[in-house]
C-alpha cells in the first residue's frame, strides 16, 4: 500500500507523463469497446430505468468537490456521521436480473469524475450536465491532449471506464426520450429492432422521458454564410460558422472490427454545445449555454452520423435548432414530479406492457433494511419477535437503582414488549452474582423451561452489569447461542468501542434495535426450504454462522489476479484527491484495506484476517449479505466509525520499532448490484487526524463505486465470471447424488431415475432439457448448457475457451497409498474408513449412469476456465463424495459447493443427507473447539500463574483429549422396501477433521469410499 | 470428577444435606440459599430453571416428589443435561431406597428427616464418587455384569440358596458386578439393581448384614430386608426377603450351600478385571470396551481385555481408560445414540437418518462406537490402530461378544 504525500505524488505523475500519449490511444479504444458493450445492454437499462422513477436523478452527476451537490444517500447521514443507505431499486428489475444470470446487466449509475470537474479547462462549474456521458468522454480526450501528459495514465484509465459508464445512463435515457416521442427516425427504429430482438418489453423505457433532462428550447437562427468556405464539410465547423455555436468535437477513431457497433456508438453519441462564439447570434440570444444538447435541426434528429449531412443541406432560410437543457440537481429535488408517460400506441416494435403501478417511494435509510430482508413484512417480523421467547436485556445491579420499582434496572431491552423473560429478569443478575462464589466463573448459558418451551439464555458479565440474550431452544442450540453471543459481542465492540457503553447509552438504541431485529429475524424466521435456489438449509445457515470464516468463491487465477489488481489500484489511493482550493493538504483517510464480495461470497480480500472477520460479522448480522445475495441493489452505502478488534480490543503485540498509528477507523461499504465493496479507512497515522464524527466522504464513495463499475466493464466482467462460476457445474469438486446411489441398488426400471435427481429443481435450464433416453439424457444435458453459453458468448470467450479445451483431462487421479492394515497411518495422523471393501456390487444399475455423467462433466470442464479442472475427490470408478466443507481459520474463509453444484445432485434423500451433514458438522465443530481452546488455555494458564490470579475451582484435565477427527455413519433405509433387504440401504459417513494448522475439513462420503480423509484433504488442498 | 450435591426442601428451602466430592471447599450457607433461591424465584413465575453452565462447570436443578430439590454442581460443563439428570434421579432413588417414599414426600419434621437422611450419605457419596473404575453403571444406567463360564453352574447354587432363604430375589456380586441372579432379581428395575449393588459396595466390609430397604420402583412404601453374606473376598451373595428368615437363621445355611462352589467362585474372582471369558480373544489394539444392552439395561465392560498389560506410553492407565470410555459414552449418547436414559433421545431424533457408527481420534487414543437394534458397543483403541480398521474390528468384536453363549446380555 502506498501512501503518497500529495505533492510528491504530483511529481511522480509528471515523470510518468511521457508514457501517457502511448496509453491514450489504447485507452480510447478501450472506451470504444466499453461503449459498444454498454449499448448492447442499453435495452435492459432502459427497462431498468423505466420502472424506476428515480433513475434520472441517479443519472445526475454530483458537482465539483462533492459538497455543492450531494449524493442520494447524503440526506440519510445520521447525526454521528453514520450512514446506512440501501436502495434496492425495483423488485421486478431484481427478478429480471436474477433470470438473466448468464448475461450480466450493467448498472445505471453515473458519477461525475471529480478530476474532470476540477479541470477548469473543460467544465464550466456553473452547469452540470446530467444526461450525457459522451460529453465527458469527448472532453476528456480533448482535455488530455491539452494537458500534455500531466495526467497519470492509470488514472486516466479509471476515469475512462467511469466516463463510459456515464454514457450508459445517457444512452438509455436518450433512447427513452426518443421513443416517447414516437418519432420514426431511422436511428430510433433501428434501435427498436435491436431491442425487440432481445424480447424485452420496451415500453418500460418510456417513463424515463425527458422530464428530468430539462427543458427543450427551440431557436430560429438565420445562418450566417459569411465565413463559410466551400471545403467546410464538417458539421462542427459548419455549425460554428453558421450559428456561432461550438460543438464538442468527437474524434473519429478507426472503425473496429464490428463496425455495426461503432456505428451504433456514433449514432448514440450526443451532440453537445461546448460554447458560443462571442458576438454571434447564438450568444446574443443569451439562452444557449455550454452543455446544452443539440437535439433537432429543423425537426430532424441530430446524431453524429448525420450531423455533417444535415449541416451541409442547410440553406439560407431560417433554421430551427432545438436544444435540450441539462438539469441541475440539488438535494431537495430528489423526488421530482412524475409526468404522464407518452406512449406511441401505433409503434409496432414496442408491445405495451401492463401498466406498472407507481412504486411508493421508499425511505432508503437503514430502517427499511428489515423490510427488505423480510420481503416487506416488517410487521410480521415484529409479531414473530413478540411471539417468540427471545430477548436481549442489559441489566444492572447497581445498588441505587435496585431500590426503585419499575424497569429502571434495565438499560436496554429488545424487543420492547415484555414477555416472560423480562418478568423474571431479576434471575439473571442473581445467577451472575452467585455463580462466581461457587466456581469462580461467570455463567455462560442457562436453560429454562417456560410453559414447556425450552429457552436458552446466554450471559455476558461486566462488573455489576449483565447482558442477557435469550432464544428458544428449538431454533437456537446451546453451542450456537454461545458462538452467536461471542460474535455479537465482538460486533458490538467493533461498532461501539465498548459493550457496556453501547448498551448503557440510550443514543445507541436505534442501532442496536436494528442489529437485533435483523439477527433475530435471521435466526427465527420460518424455514423456506421450498425454494432450493436461494434459501440455505437452516442447519447449513447456522453452521456457516458459527464456523469462523467467510464463504469464499474460488475463481481462476487470472480472474482472481484481476480482482486483486483492481482493488490494489484503488487501495493505492493514487487518484487525484488534491483539492485545488487547499493545495498540499493531507489526505483525509488512508485506506487500510478493501475486500470484495459477490453475493455472499468473498471474492478477494486485502484485509488482515481479524479486520476481515469484523467486517464479515458486520455484514452478516445486519443481513446485508443475505440481502445482496437475494436481490440486486441499486445502491448501498454504509458508513460507520468502527473500533477494529485488531487495534482496539486485542492486547497489543509489541513489535520493536513499529507501532500501529493511533487514529480513527471507519468502515465504508458500497454496494451495487450483487457486489459489495468494503473499505476500512484510517484517519490519523498517515492521513489527517479527523475531529468529531465525520460523515461518509463522498469522494471515497464515488471512487468505490467507480471501482465496482470498473469490475463490470467489458474487459473485466467480473460479475459475469462470478455468475458463471456459481452457475457452472463442473468447476468445483464433483458431487454424487445420494438418490442415485440409493436408487442404484434398486431395480433401475424406472425411466426417470437417472434423470430426476440430476435435474436441478429450481434451475431455469431444466425446462429446456429434452427428454432423452436414460444414458443419453445425462450426457446431453450436461453438455447442453455449455453449448448454449458458447453460442451466446462473445468472441473473446470463444478464444478463451478454445485454449481451455486443450487441457480437458481431469487431474487429481492421485493413486493413494495401498490399503494395507497399518501402513498409511502412522502416529495417529491417519484416518480412513473401511479396509473392508464392502462387497456391494449389487448396484450395477447405477454404474453406467454415473460413468456417463462423469464423462459429461469432464467435457464441460474442459470448456470452462483454464485453471480449475474437474476434481474427483474419491478414488475408484464411481464418485462417492456427497458434500464437503473446508474451513481455513487462518485465512478466515471456507469453501463449500455452490448452490448450483448442489442443485445438480439434489433429490429427496440428498436433502436429508445434507441436513444431517450440517447438523453433524455442528456437533463435530463443537467438539473441535476444546482442542483449539486447549492451546489458548495453556497460554492463559502460563500468564495466570505469573499474575497469580484466582484459578477456576473445577480446573483440571478434561476427560477427553483434543479430538482431531470425528466421524459418524448414517444409515438411510428406504421406507418402501422390506426391512429384510438390508443390503439395499444407503450408508454414508460424515467426517470432520481438524488439522494442526487450524484448518477444518468436513466431508460426506459413501460408506464404501476406499480412502482416508487425510488423503482427501490433501487433494482438496491441492485443488485449492 | 468433582461435585457439589445440595439437597433442600422444595417448600421451605431448608438445606437437608450437602455432599462434596473431590477437592472442593465447602459451600457457605448463603450461597446454598441463593442457589436454591434462584430456582424458587423462577418457579414462582411458572418458569423452571433447568441448568446453567459456566466455563468449567454445570449446575442442574431438579425437584423430586414435589418435596425435595436436588442441585448438582458438576465439573462437566459440556456434558449433555441428560447424564446429569440421570445422576440426580439415581440419587433421589437412593433416598427412597433407604428412607421410603412416604418420608421423602411428606417431610413432617425437617430436623428429624435430616437425621434420617444421614444413613444415605455413604450411598450418595459412592454414587458421586464412582471410585471403582471398572464399573460403568454410574454412567450408563445399566447394570454391570460379569460374564464368566462358571455362571451357569453358580446359578444352581444361587437358586438353591434363595429357596432356602424363602425369597425369590437373590444375587451374586463379584466386585460389585452382577455375576448370577435369580429371574426375579433381573426383573427389578435397573436403578434398583444398581442401587443395591452400590449399597453393598459402599457399606463397610462385613461377613453378613441385614439392611431394611424400600424398592424405589417395586415397593417404595413397604420395607424389605436386604441380607448379604460374604462368600469370599469381593464375592457377596445377597437376598431380599420379608420379615423372615432372620439373619441368624440364614447365616449358618450359607456355608452349607456354598461350600462346594469354592473352586468356581475362585475362578470367578480371578476373572474380575477382564470380566469376560478367557476363551474369547479380542484384537490387541483394544484397550477397553463397553457393551450395553439398551433393552434390558445391562452392560459388560472390560478395560483390561488383554491379559498382559504391556507397558509403554501409548497404553493408557486403567483410570485413564475408564475415564475416556465414560467421556466418550457421554459424548455419544444424547447426540448420536440414545439409550433408555430420559432425555437422551432428543439429540439423535434431530437426524432424519439413523446414526449407526461414530468415532473420534485423538493423539493418544481412538474411540469407536457402533449400535444395533438392542446393543451399543463402545471401544477404546490404542493409537496404533489405523482409523479405517476400527470399523471392522469393532464389528468383529461386537459379533464375537454378542453371539457368545456365556455372555448373556
Amino acid at each position: 500500500m502506498a501512501y503518497y504525500i500529495s505533492n510528491g505524488n504530483y511529481h511522480n505523475r509528471k515523470d510518468r507523463g511521457e508514457v501517457f500519449n502511448e496509453y491514450s490511444g489504447r485507452l480510447t479504444e478501450k472506451i470504444e469497446r466499453n461503449t459498444t458493450s454498454l449499448i448492447r445492454s442499453a435495452p435492459q437499462l432502459a427497462q431498468f430505468g423505466g420502472k424506476h422513477n428515480q433513475i434520472p436523478s441517479r443519472l445526475q452527476v454530483s458537482a465539483t468537490s462533492g459538497s455543492k451537490l450531494k449524493a442520494e444517500w447524503a440526506p440519510h447521514v445520521g447525526e454521528r456521521g453514520d450512514l446506512f443507505y440501501v436502495d434496492v431499486g425495483d423488485k421486478t428489475s431484481a427478478n429480471y436480473a436474477f433470470k438473466q444470470k448468464d448475461k450480466f446487466e450493467r448498472q445505471v449509475v453515473t458519477k461525475l469524475d471529480r478530476c474532470l470537474q476540477n479541470d477548469k479547462n473543460v467544465v464550466d462549474s456553473r452547469k452540470i450536465i446530467p444526461y450525457n456521458g459522451d460529453f465527458y468522454r469527448d472532453e476528456s480526450i480533448y482535455d488530455i491532449n491539452d494537458r500534455e501528459g500531466t495526467v497519470d495514465c492509470e488514472y486516466v484509465e479509471l476515469k475512462y471506464s467511469r466516463a463510459s459508464q456515464n454514457s450508459i445512463g445517457g444512452e438509455s435515457l436518450d433512447s427513452g426520450f426518443r421513443i416517447s416521442r414516437g418519432s420514426s427516425t431511422s436511428s430510433s427504429s433501428s434501435y427498436s429492432e435491436r431491442t425487440s430482438g432481445k424480447n424485452l418489453s420496451h415500453g418500460n423505457s418510456c417513463p424515463v422521458e425527458n422530464v428530468k433532462s430539462g427543458n427543450r428550447k427551440t431557436f430560429s437562427f438565420l445562418p450566417d454564410f459569411s465565413g463559410v468556405h466551400k471545403h467546410d464539410i464538417s458539421g462542427i465547423t459548419l455549425c460554428e460558422k453558421l450559428f456561432g455555436i461550438v460543438l464538442c468535437e468527437y474524434k473519429h477513431k478507426p472503425p473496429r472490427h464490428d463496425s455495426r457497433n461503432s456505428d451504433q456508438a456514433l449514432k448514440d453519441r450526443k451532440v453537445i454545445v461546448r460554447g458560443v462564439i462571442p458576438d454571434s447570434e447564438a450568444q446574443r440570444c443569451g439562452k444557449i449555454y455550454r452543455g446544452d444538447m443539440l437535439v433537432n435541426i429543423n425537426d430532424l434528429e441530430v446524431s453524429w452520423l448525420n450531423l455533417d449531412e444535415i449541416f451541409q443541406t442547410i440553406s439560407k432560410r431560417k433554421v430551427k435548432l432545438t436544444f435540450q437543457e441539462p438539469v441541475l440537481i440539488s438535494p431537495n429535488q430528489l423526488t421530482p414530479p412524475r409526468t404522464p408517460v407518452l406512449m406511441s400506441p401505433n409503434h409496432p416494435a414496442f408491445p405495451t406492457p401492463p401498466p406498472t403501478p407507481p412504486r411508493p417511494r421508499k425511505c432508503p435509510a437503514g430502517e427499511n433494511l428489515v423490510d427488505l430482508v423480510s420481503n416487506g413484512k416488517k410487521q410480521e417480523v415484529k409479531r414473530l419477535l413478540e411471539k417468540s421467547l427471545c430477548t436481549v436485556m442489559y441489566i444492572t445491579m447497581e445498588d441505587d437503582i435496585t431500590t426503585n420499582s419499575g424497569k429502571s434496572d434495565v438499560y436496554y431491552q429488545f424487543p420492547t414488549s415484555d414477555n416472560k423473560l423480562t418478568e423474571i429478569r431479576g434471575l439473571f443478575p442473581t445467577i451472575s452474582g452467585v455463580l462466581p462464589e461457587i466456581t469462580n466463573n461467570k455463567p455462560k448459558i442457562s436453560s429454562l423451561s417456560i410453559e414447556g418451551n425450552l429457552v436458552h439464555i446466554g450471559y455476558w458479565n461486566f462488573e455489576k452489569d449483565v447482558l442477557v440474550i435469550g432464544l428458544p431452544a428449538n431454533r437456537v442450540d446451546v453451542h450456537i447461542l454461545t458462538s452467536l453471543l461471542s460474535n455479537l459481542l465482538r460486533l458490538v465492540e467493533v461498532l461501539f468501542s465498548s459493550i457496556s457503553g453501547a448498551f448503557r447509552c440510550p443514543e445507541n438504541k436505534e442501532r442496536l434495535d436494528q442489529l437485533f431485529t435483523l439477527t433475530f429475524h435471521r435466526l427465527l424466521q420460518k424455514n423456506e426450504s421450498s425454494i432450493y435456489d436461494t434459501v440455505l438449509h437452516r442447519a447449513e445457515q447456522l453452521l456457516l454462522d458459527i464456523v469462523t470464516g467467510i464463504r469464499w468463491l474460488r475463481l481462476s487465477e487470472d480472474n482472481k489476479l484481476l480482482c486483486d489488481e483492481i482493488l490494489s489500484e484503488f487501495e493505492a489511493a493514487d487518484f487525484d484527491y488534491l483539492n485545488e482550493d487547499v493545495p498540499y493538504c493531507r489526505r483525509k483517510y488512508s485506506i487500510l484495506g478493501t475486500c470484495l464480495y459477490y453475493k455472499e461470497y468473498l471474492i478477494c480480500s486485502h484485509l488482515p484476517v481479524e479486520d476481515e472477520r469484523d467486517v464479515h460479522l458486520f455484514l452478516l448480522y445486519h443481513s446485508v449479505l443475505s440481502l445482496v445475495n437475494k436481490q440486486s441493489l441499486d445502491e448501498l452505502v454504509i458508513w460507520r466509525e468502527i473500533y477494529p478488534t485488531r487495534r482496539c480490543h486485542c492486547p497489543e503485540q509489541f513489535v520493536l520499532g513499529f507501532t500501529e498509528p493511533d487514529g480513527k477507523w471507519f468502515i465504508l461499504v458500497v454496494g451495487m448490484k450483487h457486489f459489495l465493496m468494503v473499505l476500512i479507512l484510517e484517519s490519523g497515522g498517515c492521513a489527517k487526524q479527523m475531529k468529531g464524527t465525520p460523515g461518509p466522504d463522498p469522494f471515497f464513495v464515488d471512487q468505490a463505486k467507480a471501482t465496482l463499475l470498473q469490475l463490470e466493464t467489458e474487459d473485466v466482467e467480473m460479475a459475469h465470471i462470478c455468475e458463471q462460476r456459481l452457475m457452472s457445474e463442473g468447476e468445483g469438486l464433483c458431487l454424487a447424488s445420494a438418490d442415485i446411489l440409493q436408487n442404484g441398488h434398486k431395480s433401475g426400471r424406472e425411466d426417470s431415475f437417472t434423470m430426476s435427481p440430476l435435474r436441478p429443481l429450481g434451475s431455469p435450464r431444466s425446462a429446456s432439457t429434452p427428454a432423452k433416453t436414460q444414458s443419453e439424457g445425462i450426457f446431453k444435458w450436461r453438455s447442453n448448457p455449455q453449448m448454449d453459453k458458447k453460442s451466446a458468448s462473445t468472441e473473446d470467450y470463444e478464444d478463451r475457451r478454445s485454449i481451455a479445451t486443450d487441457s480437458s483431462t481431469p487431474v487429481m487421479r492421485r493413486q493413494g497409498s495401498k490399503m494395507s492394515y497399518g501402513s498409511n497411518d502412522s502416529g495417529g495422523s491417519g484416518g480412513s474408513l473401511g479396509m473392508h471393501k464392502v462387497n456391494k456390487s449389487s448396484n450395477k444399475g447405477s454404474v453406467s449412469a454415473l460413468d456417463l455423467s462423469s464423462v459429461g462433466k469432464n467435457i464441460s470442464i474442459g470448456e470452462e476456465l483454464k485453471q480449475v479442472k474437474s476434481l474427483k475427490l474419491t478414488k475408484g470408478q464411481r464418485n462417492l463424495l456427497f458434500h464437503y466443507l473446508c474451513v481455513d481459520q487462518q485465512k478466515g474463509i471456507f469453501v463449500a459447493p455452490t448452490s448450483t453444484e448442489v442443485n445438480l445432485v439434489r433429490g429427496a434423500v440428498h436433502e436429508l443427507l445434507l441436513e444431517n451433514f450440517h447438523k453433524s458438522c455442528l456437533l463435530i465443530h463443537k467438539s473441535f473447539k476444546p482442542a483449539k481452546d486447549a492451546k489458548l488455555e495453556t497460554q492463559i494458564e502460563n500468564s495466570k500463574s505469573r499474575s497469580n490470579e484466582k484459578s477456576s475451582v473445577f480446573g483440571g484435565a478434561k476427560a477427553l483429549r483434543p479430538i482431531s477427527e470425528q466421524g459418524t455413519l448414517f444409515c438411510c433405509r428406504d421406507a418402501s422396501q422390506d426391512s429384510k433387504q438390508n443390503q439395499h440401504q444407503l450408508q454414508y459417513w460424515v467426517i470432520g477433521r481438524l488439522f494442526p494448522d487450524g484448518r477444518e475439513l468436513y466431508i460426506c462420503v459413501h460408506d464404501s469410499v476406499p480412502q482416508n480423509i487425510v488423503e482427501m484433504a490433501f487433494s482438496l488442498q491441492f485443488g485449492l | 470428577m468433582a461435585y457439589y450435591l445440595l439437597c433442600l426442601t422444595t417448600r421451605g428451602g431448608v438445606p437437608l444435606f450437602t455432599r462434596t466430592e473431590g477437592d472442593l471447599k465447602p459451600l457457605p450457607f448463603p450461597v446454598i440459599g441463593s442457589l436454591n433461591g434462584i430456582h424458587m424465584f423462577a418457579s414462582t413465575h411458572d418458569v423452571s430453571l433447568l441448568s446453567t453452565s459456566t466455563d468449567d462447570s454445570k449446575i442442574v436443578w431438579k425437584v423430586f416428589h414435589e418435596s425435595i430439590t436436588l442441585i448438582l454442581v458438576s465439573q462437566e460443563e459440556e456434558c449433555n443435561d441428560c447424564h446429569l439428570n440421570r445422576m440426580l434421579e439415581t440419587i433421589s432413588s437412593s433416598l427412597v431406597l433407604l428412607c421410603g417414599v412416604e418420608e421423602v414426600q411428606t417431610i413432617k419434621n425437617v430436623e428429624r428427616f435430616k437425621k434420617e437422611l444421614k444413613v444415605c450419605y455413604g450411598l450418595v457419596d459412592h454414587l458421586l464418587q464412582q471410585t471403582d473404575k471398572t464399573m460403568f453403571c454410574g454412567v450408563t444406567g445399566a447394570v454391570d455384569v460379569l460374564a464368566a463360564p462358571e455362571n451357569a453352574l453358580l446359578q444352581n447354587f444361587l437358586d438353591a440358596f434363595v429357596e432356602a432363604a424363602d425369597s425369590p430375589y437373590g444375587c451374586l456380586f463379584v466386585h460389585g458386578k452382577t455375576a448370577v441372579a435369580t429371574k426375579k432379581w433381573w426383573n427389578l428395575t435397573a436403578v434398583e439393581q444398581i442401587l443395591l449393588a452400590a449399597l453393598i459396595k459402599s457399606s463397610a466390609v462385613c461377613s453378613a448384614r441385614d439392611i431394611p430397604i424400600f424398592l424405589p420402583d417395586g415397593s417404595p412404601k413397604v420395607p424389605h430386608r436386604l441380607m448379604s453374606f460374604q462368600l469370599m473376598k469381593n464375592i457377596i451373595v445377597c437376598v431380599i426377603c420379608g420379615p423372615t428368615p432372620s439373619l441368624a437363621t440364614l447365616e449358618p445355611e450359607v456355608t452349607r450351600f456354598w461350600k462346594s462352589s469354592y473352586d468356581s467362585l475362585k475362578s470367578l474372582s480371578q476373572l474380575h478385571p477382564r470380566n469376560f471369558p478367557n476363551s474369547i480373544t479380542v484384537d490387541s489394539n483394544i484397550l477397553g470396551f463397553l457393551l450395553v444392552n439398551t433393552e434390558i439395561n445391562r452392560c459388560l465392560s472390560s478395560i483390561q481385555p488383554s491379559s498382559d498389560l504391556p507397558g509403554g506410553e501409548e497404553n493408557l492407565s486403567i483410570t485413564e481408560r475408564s475415564n475416556v470410555l465414560c467421556a466418550f459414552y457421554k459424548k455419544t449418547v444424547g447426540t448420536f445414540f440414545s439409550t433408555s436414559t430420559e432425555g437422551s433421545e432428543k439429540g439423535p431424533s434431530e437426524f432424519s437418518h439413523k446414526p449407526m457408527d461414530t468415532y473420534i481420534t485423538t493423539d493418544t487414543y481412538k474411540c469407536y462406537a457402533m449400535q444395533s437394534e438392542s446393543h451399543q458397543i463402545y471401544i477404546l483403541f490404542s493409537v496404533n490402530i489405523p482409523t479405517f480398521a476400527m470399523r471392522s474390528v469393532t464389528n468383529k468384536t461386537f459379533k464375537l461378544l454378542s453371539k457368545d453363549k456365556i455372555i448373556q446380555i
